[in-house]
């Protein structure tokens, strides 16, 4: 870990202007990646801006039925919020599926949205990377690759996105509140995190100095359909090979509304809007769910060891929506 | 014998460590202490060109930086296993070459630990790479050196003439691997070396093996070994992997010499992955033949690993062969090929482990084919005696724990078909495999000294590295001596203390308390009393402090008599969801025969640790690098998966059979390993009995299954 | 927010939020008596200030305030260990992938090596040190001693705080990942091994004591855990 200047943020503006002015000061506040990326030095920050003591730690429903959560909750005080447990059962189920009670604990919302890939060739300095370090080459495309990207990837980056709640999020239709020096602005959680390109550097679509202030759900009327399904080497505490969220409407015997997100596949969470659109209008069974998920895996790329993950999602599509058309609950 | 033997009782270490008194290596608390950090090769192979420590140096806080250009002084050890022994035969920062990822190549030291890690990120190496070797399937695999002596292949009956041509209805044909496993023990290595005056040395170092330590260390740095102490206490789990000293550890002891100051050196999660050993890749081929009464007539058994270019290790897997079936026509062969990888050591059940997972797996596919059930299958073929020893088991209840087993599980009750049990969605299936592990002693000391307040002291430096030493140590006094667990007091962990043998093979119970009975009997004729109450009254009668006696405990002819193996058997019920590959195992009942049995719940605790070891293997564990550049990618315990809560079921542990008086006066055979043997290949039969598929490649991870 | 709620402290209030609307039970019967009055007394030394090099800091730690001078970059962790003393809290993996340096942070379970000791001025730390009085182990402790939830020790610290973080947790009505309702948490009483495992799985343990770990949080709980010794079928006398 290198050594920085550390200083704690009056206010969110104070933060933002610290952040803006010097473009090495980086944010923390659970700091539960951000310490682990330290010291490896994958972030070699000259400031860290402690913002945990900022008020963003609220749960608030707004006057449009949505519920805004701040940056500053913590995973496990979003996950046990009666609303959220309630109306957004596969967002509490999600981030309750992620790492263990000690990091969620620990872990913000703001954080969580912008903790980066658990790529072993971008966690050690060992290896070239290009998210590290533009245009230095992508050892995982030819090296051990079976925990990467499947969907989006791109030649200079086959990394994924590790987060468990974020994938429940795009199901949700998630928006991200952010400030920055121009003041405040809202993101669809779906375009809020990038896929590579040739810029795998940057993972989300935050301006230099902005700071994220806040989640807002929508409300979703068939919330109760909803599922997470983490599929992982080890029963607990560990990255998802591949996950899923699922939630559907079902009005007489037809699809009304189907949404499908998956984690563990892309560098980004994955909504998989086709597959979707596919749904509407179709009877809630079994062989409409496999087309649904044939269709989201359609374009997978498969690399040389995660081949296995196409064949993993198409079966966890299926089986999260099977277990949303009985009215969800554990997967 | 059997007023406290035999009991359940709380361990005697157990108040320092759930209060987090107990003081492991590296925590120690030396007045003027200094930190250390490993720099380590990023490359498997090649040479240092240049390295640049310049800027390191001039970072605030560093003291020194040591390098192959100026390496600590450090003396050549005979490296004999008898006087002294080291993991890694080169010793650290000898020249410029590389010959694995991970390899240490310099050492910072710094005033704080965040000093020294952030030098040492700072000291700029160019390399000359040359192409690596890693891949284990296109190694090239050679007749296997023998490690002490033994030989490494064994030829007998029909296989004398090279033709495996019994006439029989069935044979098994496969080959199973298993994937590098590494011992990732809670407590990272790390150590404090403590010089005084140049001519001694203080070492807080968890270790394995105190006195070898101790003597390897004195040669290392050219003193004799009474000018250097081990501190070694509590070490917080090594499974094979704190027997010897590493590179590291030579490093920070000669370091701390020239830098005159106490050092300080904890290797990171991740250079502990490349550089302080792990247990081989292996591929095993087995072929059986039988009648169809399923009545053996012909074992083979092959097995390759991998060593380091710096030095030999085989993972003697066919050591198990011969010792649990009987067959007439038996063929063993072990090859090694070396691959640009940090040097592999025992780990748990070292050999037997993978062996049994091929030897167990192979004989319930032969069930499979025969029809028979697979409990039946091993009882028609047990044998009575080491096939290559030609000498009988002493004490051996194997059938036993089969039986006894079976009956725990229920066995009956299961249908003899693949996929034929179903619990609501998912599959279920029941596996049983065998376990074994040799019985070893060797030749240890204990002292025992009664007070005059009324307590027992045994002193030994053998060690307790959470296998119940401490507590199986105060029962056998307490046994002896007439006295309650609470008056006796142990310490281990000290190379100050008479030699308490190694922690490895299994056998520290079994050397050490015959030597603590010993010297508790002895110590009570030194007083001439009954038992301690007597020899407390003449203490406060003659006005003396103490008596105290010294014995020693080795083993003996016994073992031109007889073979001694310690026998077990597994049964598990795994469910799987076909459809998302989620295996789970449900159920565990293993049944042990370990001769007498100390302290039945530290005994319960030994098995568990290994049937959940095994379980690992099984399910998650496989380190991986990378195939261009040899550098681990599963490197820290995010990457490499053991078992958490949530994989691991209620085990239930029995035992069986009555002491083995023939192996040692305590009857006692050990019990760290041998839960571990013949764990995954129950899970694999139980694999196959829930799905029909039959897998070969350890571990099961969920791609495997779909 | 409501009036009473704006007089909280930050904290009180996410610890409301925790808690959600209809939940809160009666206290944690076993957690530690510091643990009751977490949030109180609250000292910020550097606040606001910008830090460069090593500077002083206050740590409130088992009830006692201790000073230290340290840089920022230095971890709970390593504050405890290197500068405090305090060894009791284990350095496993240094990465927040194992759990053996689990502490009490306002009477939560955190990994204190994945923060800064500098970030933690003002809040309450609770170590393994200072779970048991002088005369009595904490009940979690004996728990394990009676059950052998360790073997070589090293994870127990951070096993033991994780263990009473989750009673108290329970106690307050938190859900996992295998609570089957959301909206009906589990209590105490009839928390299941599922529960317990999937609530313990951030604490490794290589020895593998897993069994009697969780028969050590059965026994906390107020449930009775089956034996943790072996059955021994055959006589031993010999």
């Amino acid at each position: 870990m290198k050594n920085f200047t550390y200083v704690r943020a009056n206010s969110i503006e104070d933060a933002v202007s610290r952040a803006t002015s010097d473009r090495q000061a980086m944010f923390i506040a659970g700091g539960t990646n951000l310490v682990d990326r330290l010291k490896v030095f994958l972030d070699e920050p000259s400031q860290l801006v402690d913002v945990s003591r900022l008020e963003m730690k609220q749960i608030e429903r707004t006057n449009t039925g949505s519920l805004k959560i701040g940056a500053l909750v913590t995973n496990t005080a979003l996950a046990n919020h009666i609303e959220v447990r309630r109306n957004y059962p596969l967002l509490s189920r999600a981030v309750l599926a992620g790492a263990s009670q000690q990091i969620r604990n620990m872990a913000t919302v703001g954080g969580n949205l912008m903790q980066r890939t658990r790529c072993p060739y971008y966690y050690d300095t060992a290896f070239p990377c290009n998210k590290r370090q533009q245009n230095t080459g992508c050892p995982a495309t030819t090296g051990m690759n079976r925990t990467h990207a499947i969907l989006g990837a791109s030649e200079s980056c086959v990394a994924t996105n590790p987060s468990d709640m974020s994938v429940a999020l795009a199901a949700i239709d998630a928006v991200v509140e952010v400030e920055g020096v121009q003041g405040k602005r809202e993101i669809p959680l779906i375009d809020f995190h990038r896929l590579p390109g040739n810029n795998p550097e940057r993972d989300t679509n935050l301006e230099p100095g902005e700071l994220i202030t806040a989640v807002i759900l929508p409300p979703l009327s068939f919330s109760q359909s909803g599922v997470y399904l983490k599929l992982r080497d080890r029963a607990s505490y560990a990255f998802a090979l591949v996950s899923v969220a699922t939630a559907l409407e079902v009005a007489g015997d037809k699809i009304k509304t189907a949404r499908v997100a998956l984690g563990g596949v892309a560098h980004k969470p994955w909504r998989a809007m086709e597959a979707e659109e596919f749904l509407i209008g179709k009877a809630a069974n079994k062989s409409n769910f496999e087309q649904a998920a044939e269709i989201a895996l359609q374009d997978a790329q498969p690399l040389a060891h995660n081949g296995f993950k196409v064949e993993l999602s198409k079966r966890a599509i299926r089986r999260a929506l099977a277990v949303s058309a009985q009215g969800g609950g554990l997967a | 014998m059997n007023q406290v033997i035999g009991k359940s009782v709380n361990r005697k270490d157990g108040r320092a460590k759930v209060t987090g008194e107990a003081t492991y290596g590296a925590e120690h608390q030396i007045q003027g202490l200094v930190h250390g950090y490993l720099v380590t090769a990023t490359i498997a192979k090649g040479s240092i060109r240049t390295i640049d420590t310049q800027k390191a140096e001039a970072t605030p806080g560093v003291i020194a930086v040591f390098t192959h250009k100026n390496p600590p002084k450090v003396f050549k050890p005979t490296n004999n296993w008898m006087t002294s022994k080291i993991y890694e035969a080169r010793l650290p920062l000898s020249d410029n070459t590389i010959h694995y990822a991970g390899q240490i190549v310099g050492l910072v030291v710094a005033d704080t630990f965040e000093r020294a890690r952030d030098a040492a990120q700072q000291i700029q190496i160019e390399y000359e790479t040359q192409p690596v070797e890693v891949n284990a399937q296109q190694a090239n695999y050679q007749k296997a050196k023998s490690m002490f002596g033994e030989d490494m292949e064994y030829v007998a009956g029909e296989f004398e003439t090279g033709d495996f041509s019994a006439v029989d209805t069935a044979t098994v044909e496969a080959t199973y691997t298993t994937e590098v496993e590494i011992h990732a023990p809670m407590e990272p290595h790390a150590l404090v070396a403590h010089w005084e005056n140049n001519d001694s040395v203080t070492i807080y170092e968890p270790t394995q093996w105190v006195k070898g330590s101790q003597r390897t260390y004195a040669e290392l740095v050219g003193l004799p070994p009474e000018r250097v102490r081990i501190v070694s206490p509590y070490i917080g789990g090594g499974f094979g992997c704190k027997a010897f000293p590493w590179p590291h550890g030579i490093l920070c002891v000669t370091a701390a010499k020239e830098i005159k100051r106490p050092l300080k050196v904890v290797v990171s999660r991740r250079q502990m992955t490349a550089n302080t050993g792990h247990r081989s890749h292996t591929e095993q081929t087995i072929r059986l033949a039988a009648n169809k009464e399923g009545k053996l007539s012909a074992i083979e058994h092959t097995a390759k690993s991998c060593t380091s270019p710096v030095d030999v290790f085989t993972e003697p897997c066919t050591g198990i062969t011969p010792v649990m079936y009987t067959t007439p026509n038996m063929k063993l062969k072990q090859e090694l090929a070396v691959l640009n990888v940090g040097t592999p050591t025992f780990m748990r059940a070292p050999g037997e482990n993978p062996g049994m997972f091929a030897l167990e797996s192979a004989m319930d596919e032969l069930a499979w084919e025969l029809n028979i059930d697979p409990i039946e299958l091993r009882l028609r073929n047990e044998t009575k005696e080491h096939q290559r020893k030609k000498l009988p088991f002493s004490a051996k209840h194997f059938a036993e724990c089969l039986t006894t087993g079976a009956e725990k599980f229920g066995w009956s009750d299961r249908q003899m078909q693949p996929r034929s049990q179903q619990q609501g969605d998912l599959l279920v299936g029941w596996g049983m495999a065998s376990a074994t592990f040799p019985a070893l002693r060797s030749s240890v000391e204990a002292k025992v000294r009664l007070l005059d307040d009324g307590t027992a002291h045994v002193l030994t430096a053998g060690n307790d590295m959470g296998t119940g030493a401490y507590t199986v140590i105060a029962m056998t006094a307490a046994e002896t001596l007439g006295l309650p667990v609470e008056n006796i007091r142990v310490e281990l962990g000290d190379s100050m203390l008479p030699n308490g043998g190694l922690a490895g093979g299994s056998q520290m119970t079994a050397s050490l308390t015959p030597a603590v009975l010993a010297a508790c009997q002895s110590v009570l004729e030194t007083a001439q009393a009954q038992n301690a109450q007597e020899a407390f009254a003449k203490l406060r009668e003659s006005g003396r402090a103490a008596y105290e006696a010294t014995a020693s405990s080795a083993p003996g002819e016994e073992g031109k008599k007889f073979a001694f193996n310690s026998w077990g058997a597994h049964f598990c019920e795994v469910t799987v969801d076909e459809e998302i590959a989620r295996l789970r195992i449900t159920r565990w009942v293993s049944v042990m025969n370990i001769g007498r049995v100390l302290n039945s719940k530290t005994a319960a605790s030994q098995i568990r640790g290994g049937v959940i070891m095994g379980i690992g293997q099984a399910l998650m564990e496989e380190c991986h690098l990378d195939p261009t550049t040899g550098y681990p990618v599963v490197y820290d315990l995010a990457t490499y998966h053991f078992p958490a809560h949530a994989d691991i079921p209620r085990i239930e542990v029995s035992f069986v059979g009555e002491p083995d008086l023939d192996f040692n006066p305590m009857g006692v055979r050990g019990c760290g390993e041998i839960g571990i043997t013949g764990v995954a290949a129950a899970v694999t039969n139980a694999v196959y009995h829930a799905t029909g598929k039959r897998i070969r490649s350890l571990p099961i991870t969920p791609d495997k299954l779909l | 927010m409501t009036e009473e709620e704006q007089k909280l402290s930050p904290k009180q209030r996410s610890r409301r939020n925790f808690l959600g609307q209809s939940l809160f039970t009666a206290g944690a019967a076993i957690a530690a008596p510091s643990l009751l009055n977490s949030c109180q007394n609250k000292t910020v030394s550097a606040s606001n200030a910008l830090v460069e090099g090593e500077t002083m800091i206050g740590l409130k730690i088992n009830g006692q305030l201790k000073t230290l001078n340290i840089e920022p970059r230095v971890t709970l962790l390593d504050a405890l260990r290197e500068n405090l003393g305090l060894t009791g809290s284990k350095k496993g993996c240094d990465h927040g992938q194992c759990g053996a340096c689990t502490v009490l942070i306002d009477g939560q379970r955190a990994y204190s090596c994945l923060t800064l000791a500098i970030m933690q001025e003002g809040n309450e730390i609770t170590t393994i040190e200072g779970l048991a009085t002088e005369d009595n182990l904490h009940p979690v402790q004996t728990a394990f001693l009676e059950n052998d939830g360790f073997q070589c020790g090293y994870c127990t610290p951070g096993q033991i705080c994780a263990s009473v973080a989750l009673l108290e947790e329970v106690n307050n009505g938190s859900v996992s990942y295998v609570t089957r309702d959301l909206t009906n948490p589990p209590e105490l009483a009839s928390l299941s091994e599922s529960e317990i495992k999937e609530r313990m799985s951030g604490n490794l343990c290589r020895c593998s004591a897993y069994n009697g770990i969780v028969a050590a949080v059965q026994q906390a709980a107020g449930q009775t855990p089956p034996s943790p010794a072996a059955s021994i079928e055959h006589s031993q006398v010999g």
